[in-house]
């Protein structure tokens, strides 16, 4: 029998295929290119995007509708195409950029704040304030978001803002679900405990030990929530509760385009892509940021 | 009779090296006896018990080398669905703690029945009040349907025996099963265990990190440091008289017989890492006794009576 | 001379007195943890503190850090009562009562420098800068025996016993009376916790540290203390000097936790899985279903405290102290 002890490099360890390890390394991605780039290039877009555009997104002309994207017999002046009104396609999304950048963050950052504080208070303080916030949660959770829409609409009429209000108000209850039970998870640990006996009260703790140790989580909800957020804006125009038209949103552009899908594929497609890139690279960038904020994934 | 000769195994961890945990260990225990393995974490004993019910598994791991005999299987040259039957019928696992062991979503009936062999379902109930009067579970009747939140950690581990045992297993493998325990409710746990190995002629491994609670239910004992068997024989023979530099140590760290409030013998350093396995004897950075050809290569097996130890120094103080 | 006399010149640095915790169940009723405690902890010396899961240890050890108040009863730091207090006053406790917890995986934040955990109790009183931080922990992690290399680590990047010694740094850091070591080595294996525990020793004698440890390991209660307190479902049964309680028990329960960790043989001993439990706050001995001398005097009254030989114990039916004679006047 050979020695059992030249085990050190054993000759059945296969290396993986080509992707599967391309996959397994993802964790060890030094810079997130791909989503890196994809949100730069949304973000820019809403910011700049009506500046670069080959056209007004806005303009209407008949004479050229249906155009499809070049590669498919359509033109270098109007690239992605134009819609049925000889909208040009490719400025739209850039216009409709702006309004999901728009919408992600407030929906991200005001949605977020809330939640976290509600989180924080809840799960830290306990008791009594901690069962109404709870109740809070859950009634805000139960009451259904389009009717939420339809009242706002309803009363104050269609603008970006009351989308903002609408995401907002539908956000928090998420945010602070999980959030709370990762405080309370947190809370129990033997270094907050530690740090108690050291003299420090429920901010230092919440400072140094439970806001590090819950940020991977808040980076994944908030990756995620970007892109409902987009999506549930799109939902909200599709139901013409969104933002009002004339201004282009992908949602709405998406909704409109599906009747023409058969004759003019482009115009949901287009904006399909779009927004599915912004949010894959959403997620994938939350993925990377938690594994790279975290420092036992380190070498 | 549970039969291993040159066991490896070895963890893989995305993309990088593989990680030998265990480096080609040999166990022999006959049907009715009980060996304890024996180390401080990370000597590869808990993965060393996994292997020989063939839990590690890819992308996990890998057993990649020896052969695992139980009575007249090669449990390695097995297909998925052979293993998993002598696992259904052969092996009995007690884990370290009862507390997680158990599903609290199902009653303790459920799960019992769960491995026992088929049978009636009134004659299946009858076995099971049995077993666990058997294992001293007052009012076992009652208790089937109670859930384990409701069972003392000692009465937890019991339900957990009796899992392990209503499949009526030729091999019996306990992973610490009193480490999570109180000393008075822990030494109940063993003398149940020693019972049902004499009683159903068990073959057991009994993997512990403490040689007086081994001493107390097995006859053999095999210690084990950074993924090898270092000295293995008869645990009297051994704990009086350790060949092995690193079983002394183990013996002399033991507050027991220290005059109170004096230094310990402590062995100075820390047990080598998975990933940085020093070349020759894994003990030979922390021992006494190490000289240059310790690190050349990993010690033969040397027999001193009934006792095999790999160190060219064994028996040298 | 007895032990009582001699233990007693030393000066009491903490103390519980007749220290009652009484938690309200989920389900309606009480759970007394803690009932009518009484310890002395002495300067310079270590106390120990043992009993089975449920006794009160860790219950007492939350009061002791003043992480919980008592329901009745009071811990007295240095001759003040915790519950008079001033703010002042009880940073000075939080400074002079440190803690080391049982398990070092979560007794550290993962996200905390090693540095910066070891002198968080500086950060927190703000007296300290961080450069003066950074220097007081590199003295700490010589102290403790692990080079300054590890100050800038995360505690993921360390082994059970160098993150064990990473927490006693932590706890010496401000100079503290006394530390509350919680079951401080059962996580460590034989080889890592014998340096551990010459680690203590050490650092009892070079600060005069006093300690209170609660462990379940008799043989390392017996080797590491001086006085050793004995607790069965919120009493104290048995308090005395640690060789002679656990060479020579006097209370029965003693006797059976002495028999079970001595770990010489199988045979029958006091199993506490199968034994009723009194129902709580109810009159009599809490161990009377599990101990061989009971009587009816044993169901109706509580024992009372009592000093015998040189012990504090509640049995009405103590064991006779192996050895020792009763001393006469």
């Amino acid at each position: 029998m050979a020695s059992p002890l030249q085990a050190d490099r054993p000759t059945v360890a296969r290396p993986a295929s080509g992707l599967r390890s391309r996959l397994a390394n993802r964790r060890r991605w030094k810079y997130p290119y791909f989503s890196g780039g994809v949100l730069a290039l949304f973000v820019l877009s809403g910011l700049i995007g009506p500046l670069v555009a080959p056209a007004e997104p806005t303009g209407i002309d008949l004479a050229n509708a249906l155009q499809p994207p070049i590669g498919f017999g359509g033109s270098w002046s109007r690239p992605l195409g134009t819609d049925e009104l000889g909208r040009d396609i490719l400025s739209r999304l850039l216009d409709g950029a702006r309004v999901a950048l728009i919408v992600t963050i407030a929906a991200v950052v005001l949605a977020g704040a809330v939640g976290l504080a509600v989180a924080l208070i809840s799960g830290y303080r306990g008791g009594r304030l901690d069962a109404f916030l709870m109740r809070t949660t859950d009634a805000s959770m139960a009451f259904p978001v389009i009717l939420l829409a339809i009242v706002i609409v309803g009363i104050f009429g269609a603008s970006t803002l009351n989308v903002v209000i609408i995401l907002t108000v539908a956000g928090w209850p998420s945010y602070a679900r999980v959030l709370r039970s990762e405080v309370l998870r947190t809370k129990t640990m033997d270094y907050v405990t530690m740090s108690r006996t050291m003299g420090g009260n429920g901010r230092w703790a919440v400072r140094r030990h439970i806001l590090p140790n819950i940020l991977p989580t808040i980076l994944v909800l908030v990756s995620l929530q970007v892109g409902l957020a987009i999506i549930a804006e799109g939902s909200l125009s599709f139901l013409g509760l969104g933002v009002p038209p004339p201004a282009p949103s992908w949602g709405r552009m998406l909704s409109d385009g599906r009747k023409y899908l058969d004759e003019a594929w482009w115009l949901p497609i287009m904006p399909g892509i779009a927004l599915s890139l912004t949010v894959l690279a959403s997620n994938l960038l939350g993925d990377w940021l938690r594994v790279n904020n975290d420092p036992t994934t380190k070498r | 009779m549970l039969d291993v000769q040159g066991l490896q195994t070895i963890y893989l961890a995305g993309g990088r090296d593989p990680i030998p945990a265990v480096r080609g260990i040999d166990l022999h225990i006959n049907s009715g006896s009980a060996t304890a393995l024996v180390g401080e974490s990370g000597c590869g004993k808990s993965t060393a018990a996994l292997s020989i019910m063939r839990l590690i598994r890819r992308p996990l791991g890998d057993i990649v080398g020896g052969s695992i005999r139980l009575d007249d299987n090669e449990l390695l040259s097995l297909s998925q669905s052979a293993m998993r039957n002598v696992l259904l019928n052969e092996i009995g696992y007690v884990p370290q703690d009862p507390t997680v062991a158990l599903d609290p979503l199902y009653t303790v009936r459920s799960q019992i029945a769960d491995v026992c062999p088929p049978a009636s379902k009134l004659e299946r109930d009858e076995r099971m009040v049995a077993l666990l009067e058997r294992l001293g579970v007052i009012d076992a009747r009652k208790r089937l349907k109670s859930y384990p939140h409701e069972f003392s950690g000692g009465m937890r581990q019991r339900v957990a025996i009796a899992i392990a045992l209503a499949k009526n297993p030729s091999l019996l493998i306990a992973d610490e099963p009193t480490t999570a325990l109180d000393v008075t409710t822990q030494l109940g746990i063993l003398r149940l265990l020693d019972e049902m190995r004499r009683e159903r002629d068990l073959t057991m491994l009994f993997v512990t990190h403490d040689l007086a609670v081994a001493r107390l239910v097995c006859q053999e004992v095999a210690v084990m440091y950074g993924g090898i068997v270092v000295e293995t024989g008869p645990i009297g023979t051994i704990m009086d008289r350790p060949l092995h530099p690193y079983s002394r140590a183990l013996l002399d760290a033991d507050s027991g017989n220290a005059e109170p409030q004096s230094r310990l013998r402590a062995i100075p350093g820390q047990p080598p890492s998975l990933t940085a396995m020093p070349a020759g004897c894994p003990f030979a950075p922390r021992c006494p006794l190490a000289e240059p050809a310790c690190s050349d290569a990993v010690p033969a097996v040397e027999v001193h009576g009934a006792v095999k130890v790999r160190c060219i120094k064994a028996g040298q103080s | 001379m007895n032990a009582m006399t001699t233990t007693a010149r030393t000066e009491a640095v903490l103390e519980a007195r007749s220290v009652t915790k009484v938690y309200q169940a989920p389900g309606g009723g009480t759970v007394h943890a803690l009932d009518d405690v009484d310890i002395v902890v002495r300067r310079g010396r270590t106390l120990g503190l043992v009993g089975e899961s449920g006794s009160g240890k860790t219950t007492l050890t939350r009061m002791l850090l003043a992480l919980e108040r008592p329901t009745r009863g009071d811990v007295v730091f240095e001759g003040t009562p915790l519950a008079g207090m001033s703010p002042t006053e009880l940073r000075g406790y939080r400074h002079g009562v440190a803690a080391v917890f049982q398990n070092p995986y979560s007794s550290l934040n993962p996200r905390m420098r090693i540095w910066d955990a070891i002198t968080e109790q500086a950060a927190i009183e703000r007296s300290a800068d961080r450069k003066a931080r950074r220097d007081r922990a590199m003295e700490l992690l010589e102290l403790v025996g692990l080079g300054v290399t590890a100050a800038d680590r995360y505690p993921h990047q360390l082994s059970g016993g160098q993150r064990q010694r990473i927490a006693i740094a932590r706890a010496i850091s401000s100079e503290p009376e006394v530390i509350v070591l919680d079951e401080p080595l059962s996580a460590l294996d034989v080889s890592v916790s014998a340096q551990i525990v010459n680690l203590l020793l050490d650092l009892q004698d070079r600060l005069g540290v006093t300690y209170v440890f609660v462990g379940h390991d008799l043989r390392l209660v017996r080797h590491l203390c001086h006085e050793v307190a004995v607790m069965y479902r919120g009493r104290i049964v048995e308090q005395g000097p640690a060789v002679e309680v656990l060479d020579g028990p006097s209370h029965h329960y003693t006797d059976a936790l002495v028999t079970a960790s001595s770990l010489e043989s199988l045979a029958d001993t006091d199993d506490a899985d199968t034994k009723a439990v009194p129902p709580d706050g109810s009159a009599g001995c809490h161990y009377r279903f599990r101990c061989s001398a009971r009587d009816d005097q044993c169901d109706t009254v509580t024992p009372p405290q009592a000093i015998v030989d040189d012990r504090l114990l509640r049995c009405h039916h103590p064991l006779r102290v192996a050895g020792r004679p009763s001393p006469v006047g």
